[in-house]
């Protein structure tokens, strides 16, 4: 699993809990993965695969500046997470669809380059909270690390504590030499 | 203090499947923190106690050998469910047997499946093999989850040493 780390001090709790989250996801269905693995949606209680996020328009600026933090990600857009207790988003994998489509659509030079997600911890790691991709668990991360998630790596996350986990995802293309 | 240690098992997955819960319920909350995420729908788990197989049972005879008095359980958390952050008293052991000092061994009973976790005293815990086990107090808090898509299976061996 590559792990990194970028100066967030100037990000504080406060900040995290004023952010205004527009939706709601429901992560059930894992964006398809069932489906490709040929097996039945598990019998998840309904309350607990959401997920609130905040999309890259409805970013706050300071949301938005962390995007330089990453200067070889390109065509980037970021999107914040926050998952409440006993809320998790379930094994799936990215297929990173929508940067891929907007970069198509628009006509951008991808050559030589992979499109990935950034996961980026915007706390250090609380009790409960949980990251594990590839069958890789990471718990004992502190703000400011990041790991790449790359296109169809499985991978999920959890909440099992008692305080809400923040994450940001900075989903854009980069140069393989950037991300090894 | 914790200790991990291993014992040699190997349980067939048909043979946790074959156990026949009988009790389902909600685990309860110790704290307010915890009433307000935590509900019957999302924290709710299997458990067995005396009427378990005789495997479990059996389960006492391979830990180590430190204790005067033991009781054993089996535990199987579904998909999506949380054992929410809790200590044990050991209520039942102590009703039974007396004052002393007492602690749980948590035994896993198959491999670490993707989305199983457990922490205990901020210690999370992950990639167990089977056979593994985490030996832990009354004073020691602890979580157990499954964001997975199959059944984590555990057993408990709780043990009483007279003082």
């Amino acid at each position: 699993m590559f792990k990194g780390n970028v100066d967030l001090n100037h990000i504080t709790e406060e900040m995290l809990y004023r952010l205004k989250f527009t939706e709601h996801t429901n992560t059930v269905y894992s964006g398809g993965y069932w489906k490709s693995l040929g097996v039945a949606v598990p019998d998840y209680p309904h309350e607990a695969p959401w997920v609130w996020q905040v999309f890259e328009d409805d970013c706050p600026p300071w949301v938005k500046e962390c995007k330089f933090k990453f200067p070889w990600l390109k065509y980037s857009v970021v999107t914040v997470n926050k998952l409440m207790p006993g809320r998790f988003i379930a094994p799936h994998v990215d297929t990173l669809y929508k940067l891929r489509k907007n970069v198509e659509d628009q006509g951008y030079d991808t050559i030589d380059l992979l499109p990935v997600r950034i996961n980026l911890f915007l706390q250090d790691r609380l009790m409960g909270h949980y990251f594990e991709m590839d069958n890789n668990t990471w718990l004992d991360y502190k703000k400011g690390d990041f790991t790449i998630i790359e296109k169809d790596v499985p991978h999920l996350v959890a909440n099992l504590g008692y305080e809400p986990r923040f994450t940001m995802q900075i989903t854009g293309y980069a140069k393989k030499e950037d991300i090894t | 203090m914790i200790k991990y240690g291993n014992i040699k098992i190997d349980i067939p997955n048909a043979q946790l499947e074959n156990i026949r819960f009988q009790d389902y319920f909600q685990c309860y909350q110790q704290y307010e923190a915890l009433e307000k995420y935590y509900t019957e729908h999302n924290s709710s788990i299997w458990q067995m106690f005396e009427d378990s197989p005789d495997w479990v049972h059996n389960l006492a005879n391979l830990i180590p050998q430190d204790f005067d008095h033991h009781v054993v359980s089996v535990i199987k958390i579904n998909p999506g469910q949380t054992i929410p952050h809790h200590v044990d008293k050991h209520f039942k052991l102590k009703q039974e047997h007396g004052d002393g000092e007492s602690y749980r061994y948590l035994i896993f009973l198959e491999d670490w499946k993707r989305g199983h976790y457990y922490e205990v005293h901020d210690q999370p815990f992950t990639k167990w093999k089977a056979g593994d086990w985490v030996k832990f107090g009354i004073d020691d808090w602890h979580i157990a989850g499954n964001m997975g898509d199959e059944p984590f299976y555990s057993a408990q061996v709780t043990v009483l040493t007279n003082v």
